[in-house]
């Protein structure tokens, strides 16, 4: 099988990745390869694994066993700020941002693995420290204004509307210069105005910055209409993969979704 | 703008290049004007409590840490000056070279503690540091052949610098101002930059920020050392101001004081710091008079702050 390698059409992928927590298997010997510069959808039913496998991805969760493999590196056993600095970024589920930090500062803490400046820089106000700054600052302006977020530069995280919180998250992640963007349901709780906003400002970014992204979500519609490959979660396993035509009509993915009985009604 | 806006800035926005440099003047030519040594010995000990209020807030306020044994490593800063310079260095210069390695030595146990302790949070990191200044409590009041036990030790030389000693309350006045404003203007930067951002971020959110690519044991050992050696520095300074050391200065209570202080302040914000450890050091000299009921006050000004500004008179 493909690992993943540079000259590999996968940026990530994974290899009989299994996650327990205690007795209970959240993610069973899953398969899975991200194609670089691709939009890939992991849905399934509540409690499939989801954002399990998210969380073994970013290092959050050290997978029981298997191997996971991000541009050629086994990261499986690396914490998530140094995944973070191999060039995966993530946001959450329910968002989390840096709420008492301004929203400049919560984009300025997303650039911390771009620092070029020391302690002692700091300290003694540099040259170096000042450019540093100016740099980062101009730099999180224009993530600001791609993310819409110019205008409330100032105000603390906490204050924006939900919506503009799900992009501050996006624009932080997008802060640490990623190559691969994991989103755990990024629409939920949006109206369909905003909805329709995001999936506009996802292809903007992922041109924009040459991303490659893997994205949970629940809304279908939403899915189908933007991924390119969508893989199938039920019970800490893979069920299906493939694109949004061939999972519409899958078997056992409407069976997953909506049970037996109604899966035979179907058919 | 009001003072809230100028506590939001984290740098006193309200005060443009020339006032702050006239206030700077102002605040050197106050021995000139006053000669009562208990004034200045009371502005002295605010300025001794400014300097180790605002480098709890560092991590009270900054990092979100509520460290309780602070004193321990003001006791490493003032016990490295006075055992050096009594025994080792009675030279001009060991004062200055005691300061020095009083502050290295404390910023290596503030990073052993920190990296030891990385993983305890909230309160549990709380009883930790309780622990550790009493542990350094024990061992200064234990060692006796270094650290004089219970007597302590008396004879600490005041600074000197050459031949002219720092002895009278206004000399001192002048050098711990001058470290009171090395202090501010280090933290202040601190708090602007990379570093201010990294800890407000642990605090905020430990796994956003480790996600965002902050090794958090990493920063907060720089954390910990930072407080430890401006602490140490504070310590040094008590060892030449009071001449005399003894375990009793260094004991809890004083760790509880600190954190009053940033309380009442506003944690996270340095001028709330500044401002607690300036009520909190003064209510017992005002009150004197009224000795008795000094703690009482004490507590009413707590329990009304509490009440009515809960995160402290310059908190947002």
């Amino acid at each position: 099988m493909n690992r993943g390698g540079n000259d590999s059409p996968y940026i990530l992928s994974g290899h009989k990745v299994t996650m327990q927590f205690g007795g209970l298997v959240a993610l069973r010997q899953v398969d899975f390869a991200v194609a670089r510069y691709g939009i890939m959808g992991l849905i399934g039913p509540n409690g499939a694994g989801k954002t399990t496998l998210f969380n073994c991805i970013t290092g959050n969760h050290r997978p029981t066993s298997g191997e996971i493999r991000f541009q050629e590196i086994g990261i499986g056993s690396l914490p998530p700020y140094r995944i973070t600095r191999l060039g995966i970024a993530r946001t959450f589920q329910n968002i989390r941002l840096f709420k008492e930090m301004s929203v400049l500062d919560n984009v300025l803490v997303g650039m911390h693995i771009q620092i070029k400046q020391g302690i002692s820089d700091v300290l003694f106000k540099t040259k170096r420290f000042s450019e540093d700054e100016q740099n980062k600052a101009e730099k999180a302006d224009q993530l600001l204004e791609i993310s819409g977020l110019i205008d409330a530069r100032s105000e603390l995280a906490k204050n924006l509307p939900y919506g503009a919180q799900r992009r501050l998250e996006i624009a932080r992640a997008l802060a640490t210069e990623p190559a691969l963007l994991l989103l755990d349901e990024p629409t939920a709780g949006m109206n369909l105005n905003e909805t329709d906003a995001l999936i506009d400002f996802i292809h903007l970014i992922k041109d924009r910055f040459n991303l490659t992204i893997l994205l949970i979500e629940h809304d279908m519609k939403f899915v189908m209409g933007l991924c390119e490959k969508i893989m199938v979660l039920d019970h800490g396993q893979k069920i299906a993969e493939g694109p949004p035509g061939e999972i519409q009509d899958n078997e056992a993915v409407i069976e997953a979704y909506l049970g037996r009985g109604m899966a035979r009604a179907e058919a | 703008m009001d003072t809230a806006t100028v506590v939001k800035r984290g740098k006193l926005a309200l005060l443009n290049p020339y006032t702050k440099i006239i206030v700077v003047i102002l605040l050197f030519a106050v021995p000139l004007v006053i000669h009562n040594a208990f004034y200045l010995d009371a502005v002295n000990m605010v300025f001794y409590f400014i300097i180790l209020a605002v480098a709890l807030d560092l991590q009270m306020g900054f990092l979100g840490v509520y460290n309780f044994g602070i004193v321990g490593f003001v006791a490493i800063g003032a016990y490295t000056v006075g055992i050096l310079t009594v025994g080792v260095w009675p030279q001009w210069w060991g004062f200055w070279v005691a300061l020095l390695i009083g502050a290295v030595f404390a910023g290596i146990v503030g990073v052993l503690l920190g990296l030891s302790t990385f993983r305890i949070r909230g309160d549990y990191f709380c009883i930790v540091s309780l622990g550790f200044g009493e542990i350094i409590r024990y061992v200064l009041l234990n060692w006796v052949s270094l650290t004089g036990g219970p007597m302590g030790i008396t004879g600490v030389p005041a600074p000197r610098i050459f031949s002219l000693a720092l002895a009278s309350r206004g000399q001192l006045y002048w050098f711990v101002l001058i470290l009171v404003l090395i202090v501010l203007v280090l933290t202040v930067r601190m708090k602007n930059s990379y570093l201010g951002r990294a800890w407000v971020a642990i605090r905020e959110d430990e796994v956003a920020a480790e996600a965002s690519g902050i090794n958090m044991v990493q920063y907060q050992a720089i954390n910990m050392a930072m407080a430890a050696v401006i602490a140490a520095v504070a310590g040094g300074f008590f060892a030449g101001y009071l001449n005399y050391l003894n375990p009793e200065s260094f004991v809890s209570n004083v760790s509880l004081n600190i954190v009053c202080m940033v309380i009442l302040g506003g944690a996270g914000s340095i001028w709330g710091a500044v401002m607690g450890a300036g009520i909190l050091t003064l209510i017992p000299e005002i009150v004197r008079p009224l000795a008795q009921y000094s703690s009482l006050l004490y507590g009413l000004l707590m329990f009304l702050v509490m009440i009515f500004r809960p995160k402290g008179v310059l908190g947002k």
